[in-house]
């Protein structure tokens, strides 16, 4: 009890210095058609659901940092984790065994275009730089996104701040 | 943790502290994704604007070994070998002459006139992240002598300890073994790598005389990264070059064929329309050894119709240069109030010597490249300005083919300091960005000299964009080397070259780039005023001595061109592109595009990648090209050796080349690939070689392929 008291002091401490980007994407619903090795997947056809959509490179290392992050959260339930890498899969193949063992189900790992400025873009990223972690709210809306590393806090914040939207 | 603001401008701000060259670097906790593949989107605060860039991936992939490989068969890029028996290769940017493309490293243009004309089959992709095309005169501030366009070979900084080893052998004795490791520590990288390459030299014709020059190529480099010194991020690499290379006569033997300098060694009977006699080529107008004005006053002369013997040994057919080169470039940068600092330094030692069929040249070239620019966030406008300075000299020794020593004919010196200013502004919340350059620079010789440029990009939406450049570059002729690449058999130069080459280009991109279908189209145009010729063919008018006159075109040349390329994944493993390039070329004088290109090209191509299994099958078909023109039958009409007249129109033919790997496991990769898998190859419908009226040979027929079905394969070791 004291541990979670501590976390929630922690966590009223720092909100004001880890808020969240505002959203700079259309308020529109977002969509993307991207591959999973097997098929393309688009975000329409899945479940409605709150999302946090993950861009990242295996030669990145902020975003291999927080791969372990996002797979907690995913196998946690509450929402889906989708990473999308923007590289082709023989390159994320490479990526060390902890990180593949991350992307493992019921994180979604999807890979994206070849060209992906167009995508990223989208998910209101358009200078391309990675890491870059967008969340969804069910209606497929950007609610909170952020550029650069982000921690179990971040997530934490976001993803509240998402569910009062 | 960091809390970045996703806007651009105060991305490019923070990205501005690593330097020019952006992409893929790691900042902070920031990572900037490349993505530069088809259709990319260009950066226009970069003082390198990047048309296309081919990352480290795409170069494995087409089994590329050199830099010239992994450029070669793209839309508005391509390789155009202009000799036949030494294959000097030039990077063709925009189908313009190669010597308007300026190689960079890390953003540090280190390459000129000899170094670029054997010098580009020797820059190691090893440690090579990606390499920038910057197609167009106003893409690169850095290098104003860019007149097609520059090529940036930007390093990779490695984030753990790694060692890379391929191994490959292929047909025609091909080895190429090449090895890169890194070793990270806290605060910085090393990184060593050595590549080995070696080919036999190849003739299909089978009349002795090679088409594919065989060479041994060994280079060396070390490379390092310092995070901190001092508040400076530091990178550099040191690079060693070894390479010899012999054509016309086969084998390696060096020694045996510069002694070999009388006789008859070669079977001028073989290959298509070749000689009725083996011991020469017919003589369509007949020959007049002693310059008489008649034909038949003297032993040697050939009637009109009759054989030309050759009797000039192995020697008088072959081409043989060894180079030996050193290279060390290096950039800091710093953070400087809001923006950043940097210093870059280049130097270069390039030695060649060169065995030309008798003659001897020796040349000795040195380069120095100096920057000092800072980047910073001026309101809402990013500015960049800076200082450079350039140095570059060649000293030669020589002799002609008889002999007579001509040392220092194509000495130069040339030394331009310049300053730079460019303004990066994103207007309507980044939906157009605009960029706005001028340099100026003082050369020693040509004078002042101001080259603008200017860019707008414009993002219709996320997936689509135009792209609109105007931009200016400048070049200094430098040696008679870059336009006739064998040493000529001359006793002085003439130099009647009193103006810079000046080239104004325009060009417009809309490229799209959605999640399964990219595209990409450009128009592009591009004149070129001044531009240097070589007339080899004088005479002192004195001493009757052949002299070489070096000169300016008093028209200029305009060439314009147009290409898309069209990207789709077909399914989740399966990726197709279609491209294609149209262009046309307005010149009268002979001698300005010297070398043949096509009108249109077109490309087919298709990627696999599944599980451990990657394949790539590209189709590369080259129009015809009018031989006619190009080759100014005009004024020298050209005859193969039975004395038929050489092709007024070359065929047009496809290439097919396949590659293949199949991972092991996350160590072990083996591969096997094909080049130009239906063995097209040119001497099959015309030989490289040629004789005008009076039986004088050249090795500049050249339009096609130089090599025939190529197989190789190796093995990959990735720890």
């Amino acid at each position: 009890m004291r541990r979670l008291a501590l976390i929630l002091s922690l966590l009223a401490q720092t909100s004001t210095a880890l808020a969240t980007d505002p959203p700079s994407v259309a308020k529109a619903a977002l969509d993307f058609e991207l591959s999973d090795g097997h098929r393309f997947v688009t975000l329409a056809s899945l479940p409605a659901q709150p999302t946090v959509i993950n861009f990242w490179r295996a030669d990145c290392p902020p975003c291999v940092r927080e791969m372990p992050e996002l797979a907690a959260l995913a196998r946690a339930g509450r929402v889906r984790v989708i990473t999308v890498a923007l590289q082709r899969p023989a390159e994320t193949a490479a990526a060390p065994a902890a990180i593949q063992a991350a992307l493992q189900p019921p994180l979604l790992s999807l890979h994206g275009p070849g060209e992906p400025r167009g995508l990223l873009a989208r998910f209101g990223n358009r200078a391309g730089a990675l890491p870059h972690t967008v969340i969804l709210d069910t209606d497929r809306r950007a609610c909170a996104q952020h550029t650069g590393e982000i921690n179990r806090r971040w997530l934490a914040e976001a993803l509240a701040t998402c569910g009062k939207t | 943790m960091q809390h970045v603001d996703p806007k651009p401008l105060s991305l490019a701000i923070m990205l501005a502290f690593a330097g020019p060259a952006l992409a893929d670097k790691q900042l902070s906790e920031i990572t900037v994704s490349s993505g530069k593949t088809v259709g990319a989107k260009p950066v226009l605060r970069d003082e390198i604007i990047a048309t296309e860039s081919l990352g480290a991936r795409e170069l494995e992939k087409t089994g590329a070994t050199m830099l010239t490989e992994a450029l070669d068969k793209r839309p508005g890029i391509s390789v155009q070998t202009e000799c036949s028996i030494c294959n000097v290769r030039n990077v063709v940017l925009n189908n313009l002459p190669g010597r308007y493309t300026t190689l960079l490293i890390d953003s540090i243009p280190i390459f000129s006139s000899v170094s670029t004309a054997y010098g580009l089959d020797s820059v190691s992709l090893g440690g090579v992240e990606r390499i920038d095309i910057s197609r167009g005169a106003g893409t690169s501030l850095i290098a104003p002598e860019a007149l097609a366009g520059s090529v940036n070979m930007v390093t990779r900084r490695p984030t753990k300890d790694e060692f890379i080893g391929v191994q490959q052998f292929g047909s025609y004795g091909h080895i190429n073994t090449d090895l890169f490791g890194a070793k990270v520590f806290q605060g910085g990288a090393l990184t060593a790598n050595f590549n080995h390459n070696g080919h036999d030299s190849v003739d299909a014709d089978g009349n002795k005389v090679s088409e594919y020059t065989g060479f041994k190529r060994n280079l060396g480099g070390i490379g390092f990264f310092l995070d901190d010194v001092g508040g400076f991020s530091i990178k550099g690499r040191l690079d060693i070059v070894d390479e010899k290379r012999m054509g016309g006569a086969m084998g390696d033997d060096y020694a045996k064929v510069k002694a070999d300098q009388s006789g008859n060694p070669f079977l001028w009977s073989k290959g298509k329309n070749g000689s009725p006699s083996n011991a020469g080529w017919v003589t369509v107008d007949g020959f007049d050894s002693d310059g008489s004005g008649f034909i038949g006053d003297h032993p040697d002369d050939v009637a009109a119709g009759g054989i030309r013997n050759y009797d000039d040994g192995l020697g008088g057919m072959s081409e043989i240069i060894f180079t030996d080169r050193q290279q060390f470039i290096s950039s800091a940068t710093h953070k400087l109030g809001d923006g950043s600092l940097r210093f870059a330094v280049g130097l270069a030692k390039h030695k060649q010597d060169s065995y030309y069929e008798h003659a001897i040249y020796k040349a000795e070239q040195t380069q120095y490249y100096l920057e000092a620019s800072t980047q910073q966030p001026i309101g809402a406008t990013l500015v960049t300005g800076g200082v450079t300075y350039r140095y570059e000299d060649l000293k030669s020794k020589g002799a002609m083919a008889d002999g007579t020593p001509n040392d220092g004919i194509d000495d130069y010196k040339y030394k331009t300091p310049g300053l730079f200013l460019q303004a990066y502004h994103a207007f309507l919340d980044g939906v157009v960005e605009v960029n706005g350059s001028v340099r100026y620079d003082d050369h020693n010789i040509f004078g002042g000299i101001t080259s603008p440029r200017f860019n707008v990009l414009w993002n219709h939406s996320h997936e689509l964009n135009s792209r609109f450049a105007v931009g200016r570059g400048f070049r200094a002729p430098t040696s008679f080397f870059e336009q006739d690449h064998g040493i000529l058999d001359t006793s002085r130069i003439v130099r009647d070259i009193d103006k810079a080459e000046i080239s104004d280009n325009a060009s417009y991109a809309l490229s799209y780039a959605g999640d399964r279908l990219a595209w990409v189209s450009s128009l592009n145009y591009n004149k070129i005023k001044n531009m240097a010729m070589i007339d080899s063919g004088a005479t002192d008018p004195v001493s009757g001595a052949p002299i070489t006159l070096f000169t300016s075109a008093k028209k200029p040349v305009t060439v314009i061109g147009g290409d898309i390329t069209l990207t789709y994944k077909l399914t989740p493993t399966l990726e197709t592109t279609v491209a294609a390039e149209r262009f046309s070329y307005r010149f009268s004088e002979p001698g300005t595009l010297a070398f043949a290109r096509p009108e249109t090209r077109a490309y087919l191509r298709l990627d696999y990648e599944s599980g451990p299994w990657t394949g790539m099958i590209r189709g590369t078909w080259t129009g015809p090209m009018d031989l006619k023109k190009f080759y100014d039958y005009a004024n020298t009409p050209r005859y193969n050796f039975d004395g038929t007249r050489k092709m007024d129109k070359s065929p047009d033919y496809w290439t097919i080349d396949l590659r293949g790997e199949y991972r092991l496991d996350k160590r072990w990769s083996l591969f096997l690939g094909v080049d130009n898998l239906t063995d097209f190859k040119q001497s099959d419908k015309e030989s490289m070689l040629w004789v005008d009226g009076a039986g004088n040979y050249d090795v500049t027929q050249i339009w096609g392929p130089n090599r025939g079905r190529f197989v190789y394969g190796g093995v990959k070791l990735a720890l």
